[in-house]
Parts: C-alpha cells; structure tokens; sequence
C-alpha cells in the first residue's frame, strides 16, 4: 500500500515536471484537448438521454442545460 | 489544435473585434500559468460601459449567440460585481462576460494583463497575481475545493510571477487568510 502511495506521488511529480517544462501555450493546448473530451460527453449524454432528439432539439438542450447551469 | 478551442475563442474576438478592451480569466488563464483542465466556458473581464452595449449585442447576434437583453445588460454593467452570459447555440459554449466596474482587482488586472499565444492566437490573459486572488474570492463565495486546486497548481508552475503582498490583501478582504497560507504550503498537491 505504502509502495502504490509512493508510486503514485512519484507519477505525480513527474506529471508536474512535465507541466513546468511546457510554455503557457503548450499547457492551454492540453486544456483545451480535455475540454474537446468534456464537450464530446456531454454530447453524448444529451443523444443518450433524448435518442429521439433531432440536431434543432439537442442544441436547445445544449443550451437549457447552460442555462440551469448544469454542465 | 482543438476545435474547441477555436470555439472558446470565438467570443474573445468579437469582443475584441467590436472594440472592446478585455482579457481573458478563469480555468482558461489558470491552466496557461498551472494545471491544465477542461472547460466548457470562458471567463473575460471587459472594460465595458453603457455605450458600449450597441456593440456588444451586435457583436453577438440571434440566432446563433443567446446574449440577455438590453436592460440585463444595462443592470449588470451598473453592478458591482455584474456579469453577462453569452451562449454559442450551435456549440452551448458560454462566455462568462465580467464589467470592470470600479473594482480596483480588475483594473489591477486588466493593466498587468499580458499578450499570450494560445491555440495558435494572440491573447490576452490576466496575470497569474490576479488568478489567483480572484480564485480566493470564488472560494470564499462558493467553498469549492476546484478553485484552490487551481491556486496550488498555479504556485506550484507560476508562483514567482504571483505578487504575495496583493493576494495577502485580498484574502484577508475575503476571509480566507487560512486557505491562502494552506495553498502556499501545499502547491502543486491535489
């Protein structure tokens, strides 16, 4: 348990050194991949949820989800 | 490059396109200067006043950008802390758009703000000093652990560039002098 704990701060710690290396652009450009992943979830959530919903209805559902401040 | 990113972007440039001096905040600017995260809104801070409201409803038009209606707009920008949410219909992206008002950490931010390359454009993002203090202010608003992982991450990648004397200030303003000192302790930890 104590090796996984310090396999883990090790990963982490290199995951930052990793992080301190890249520019502020290189960074956002990462931030900005995950931010592709959250939108594809979402989407794919909204399809799952309404199957029936043509592209019209998902993006008023898009929105009303904004709204409520769901996301 | 990220789709999205162009489309997070969108609002900047017409900001920008219609005039409007603005910088972009928030997880945008926090993962610039420390951890990278996803996002699905953008922050902006922009210096708008009311006769700037043309502009800003002609820079976001139906039927692709939902934007409040005039008065909304009107009252926000007369507030203290007033903000207006933009939405991308096609993408339900939203632009969190924050007035400067006469809150002296916006203009502090927004004279300090600097010109970055992100997503293969020029963009100009507040300083990390204060992303930081306005994290603090979240905290202390919402009791979010997310902002004050934001803040260890950006001491952790940035923390010579934040200005401790202003972010002390500012904590103290808002309560949280103990999460501060707690997140210099432990930058960089989860």
């Amino acid at each position: 348990m104590v090796c996984e704990m310090d396999q883990a701060a090790a990963a982490r710690d290199q995951q930052w050194q990793a992080w301190a290396r890249m520019t502020p652009a290189q960074r956002w450009a990462l931030a900005a991949r995950l931010s592709d992943h959250l939108h594809a979830a979402r989407d794919a959530r909204l399809r799952r949820s309404h199957p029936d919903a043509d592209e019209a209805e998902l993006r008023r559902l898009r929105v009303a989800e904004v709204v409520s401040g769901y996301h | 490059m990220s789709l999205l990113s162009d489309d997070l972007f969108v609002f900047y440039e017409r900001l920008v396109d219609a005039g409007i001096v603005c910088m972009v905040t928030g997880s945008v600017g926090a993962s610039a200067y420390g951890e990278p995260r996803g996002t699905l809104d953008i922050h902006i801070v922009a210096a708008l006043r009311e006769t700037d409201i043309d502009r800003l409803i002609a820079a976001f038009p139906q039927p692709g950008f939902y934007i409040p209606p005039r008065e909304v707009i009107v009252r926000e920008i007369a507030h203290r802390a007033g903000h207006i949410n933009v939405i991308a219909v096609d993408t339900g992206l939203k632009a969190d758009i924050y007035p400067l008002g006469d809150d002296p950490l916006l203009e502090y931010g927004l004279e300090r703000a600097t010109e970055l390359d992100l997503g293969g454009r020029r963009v100009v993002v507040a300083p990390p000093s204060y992303l930081v203090a306005m994290k603090l202010r979240y905290f202390a608003m919402s009791q979010q652990d997310k902002h004050l992982c934001d803040i260890r991450g950006m001491l952790r990648l940035s923390g010579s560039q934040i200005d401790r004397a202003l972010v002390d200030g500012v904590a103290a303003e808002a309560g949280v002098s103990e999460a501060w000192r707690d997140c210099q302790a432990r930058a960089g930890e989860e």
